[in-house]
């Protein structure tokens, strides 16, 4: 009898965590499953990203960019490790140019902290085909601008 | 469509060199269907990725000759395996009726599964990559070695200003996904990403095997059920990551430790130097997952003063050594600019931040407490350990 209870106890809480579960992946506000089923429907979706790669749709196969970010502070610099990593994952095998040649990224302050001028004759040594300026819009908003450059 | 079909070759491959590697370790045993659809994936998986690693390391990144000589290899060995009738499976019936609970049971965890299957299903082959670590670390090494053989070494792994995506991490993942991009002759995330979802479905059997090892098949169903759902395995199952990838081999590594320790059979340690090899070369975690298992196995043998477990042990650490070298050696010179955690476990720098254990401690004891979180494993957890504790 009482190994009856004793199972029968651990059915019903096995069944309670099982029913948990279920509430977190399908039906909480924040579960996998609702994310998913939003996204599917939104053509929004992944906007962000989506914009990052757009960036770089004219630039020429063979060709790296160079970006910056102008009057960006601590507040962005995640928005710029964003970009950056996003960018070269988007672009490679070509490069993106963001800090001058040797020092080491691992997050944005790396990327804030360094800045790399564009000398032209650097850029067509480093066959630069565009450059990525991101900075503050008048109206608070960041945007960037994409500058197609001729190699020499 | 082409794609899709070039990734069947490459699915062949990987399901080919599974069967017949698995095949051979329990040569002459009877196994479990289900423990063969546990195993097949993520062997496979592993030595695929390890064989793509090699032939990097001669200088060929992954391509279609390379998958169709590995598909003409595994099918030969397929091929006679099949000819000496070595299809040991086995499929057990039940002996009795099965009762309308067990039914109930049976229909109801399988539906969750099934739910579950395809939120990773959908994740993995109808989203993009879009978790951070997910295209920062594994995708774009996935791009690099899918573009470049890993001989010459490819600027990549110098280059300083892709010291963010960690350029000493290890391959495995990313040679799984750079397979199927060598495979289609493009990168396409949505398809790089589908292996992860055959990994997710070894994982459910891999669980139910596991179970049903020690208890009935209804208990080991509800148990899997209860594993597979839980909202981290199902939120990283499909990302990309290479996280859901340790898990499975970490779950393979410590179910075939446990058998062996039961059962000291050969095909069980082959097992865990296979498992723990790839979880090894999975992540840098995996590694030291490894050297724990190393460590229990060495600690068992020495205070069960038996020969056979300590010889058991001479070959897991060998096996490991021959699977890990060629990684040893060639990641040895690799940068460690990143967060290289190894590096900072100095008693100096220790001692230096020992101040900071306090509110490490306190939020780990909030964030743990805030049993609004809790997935429902928590909750059976201790409940399971009083009623262990008490009969």
């Amino acid at each position: 009898m009482r190994k009856d209870l004793v199972r029968l106890f651990l059915i019903a809480t096995v069944g309670v965590c099982l029913a948990r579960n279920c509430y977190l992946d399908f039906i909480a506000g924040n579960s996998l499953g609702r994310e998913l089923t939003e996204s599917l429907r939104d053509p929004g979706a992944f906007q962000e990203l989506k914009a990052i790669d757009g960036i770089y749709s004219d630039l020429p196969s063979g060709e790296n960019a160079l970006l910056q970010f102008k009057e960006f502070d601590a507040e962005n610099e995640e928005l710029a490790q964003e970009i950056y990593f996003r960018s070269c994952y988007c672009v490679y095998p070509r490069r993106i140019f963001v800090v001058p040649p040797g020092k080491i990224i691992n997050r944005g302050s790396d990327i804030l902290a360094a800045e790399l001028p564009p000398d032209p004759d650097w850029l067509d040594r480093h066959r630069v085909g565009g450059i990525v300026s991101f900075a503050h819009e008048k109206d608070g908003r960041i945007g960037f601008h994409f500058i197609k450059r001729t190699l020499r | 469509m082409m794609p899709v079909l070039w990734l069947l070759l490459y699915l062949v491959a990987l399901f080919l060199t599974g069967h017949v590697i698995v095949s051979l370790i329990f040569r002459g045993e009877p196994r479990s269907l289900t423990e063969c659809l546990a195993s097949v994936a993520p062997v496979g998986a592993g030595v695929l990725s390890l064989i793509l690693f090699w032939v990097s390391l001669a200088g060929f990144s992954p391509g279609r000759i390379t998958l169709v000589l590995i598909v003409i290899i595994f099918g030969a060995g397929q091929f006679q395996l099949t000819r000496n009738h070595r299809w040991h499976w086995t499929t057990t019936r039940p002996s009795t009726p099965v009762s309308l609970w067990a039914w109930t049971c049976a229909i109801g965890c399988d539906a969750i599964i099934a739910g579950c299957v395809a939120i990773v299903a959908i994740h993995a082959v109808a989203q993009p990559i879009y978790e951070f670590d997910a295209f920062a670390i594994w995708a774009l090494k996935a791009k690099v070695l899918a573009h470049e053989s890993l001989r010459p070494r490819p600027e990549y792994f110098s280059d300083p200003a892709f010291s963010f995506s960690h350029q000493s991490y290890p391959l495995l993942v990313p040679f799984i996904i750079a397979g199927v991009y060598g495979a289609i002759g493009e990168t396409n995330e949505y398809l790089g990403k589908s292996v992860f979802l055959i990994l997710y479905l070894a994982f459910v059997f891999q669980i139910f095997t596991a179970l049903r090892w020690k208890l009935n098949r209804s208990a080991s169903l509800l148990l899997t059920t209860l594993a597979v759902s839980l909202p981290p395995v199902l939120r990283w199952a499909g990302a990309g990551t290479a996280d859901f990838v340790l898990t499975v081999y970490y779950a393979g590594a410590i179910f075939y430790f446990l058998k062996w320790l039961e059962t000291e059979r050969r095909s069980d340690l082959v097992m865990l130097i296979l498992y723990s090899g790839f979880m090894a070369f999975t992540k840098n975690e995996g590694f030291a997952a490894m050297l724990l298992i190393a460590g229990v196995m060495l600690v068992f043998a020495v205070f069960a003063r038996s020969k056979s477990k300590l010889a058991s042990f001479g070959l897991f650490a060998a096996g490991i050594l021959l699977l890990q070298f060629p990684w040893l050696w060639w990641g040895a010179s690799l940068p460690h600019t990143d967060e290289n955690y190894g590096a900072r476990l100095r008693p100096n720098v220790l001692i230096q931040n020992l101040d900071r254990v306090g509110a490490i401690l306190a939020e780990f004891c909030r964030r743990t407490l805030n049993w609004s979180r809790w997935s429902g494993f928590w909750f059976l957890f201790p409940l399971v350990a009083i009623l262990g504790f008490a009969g």
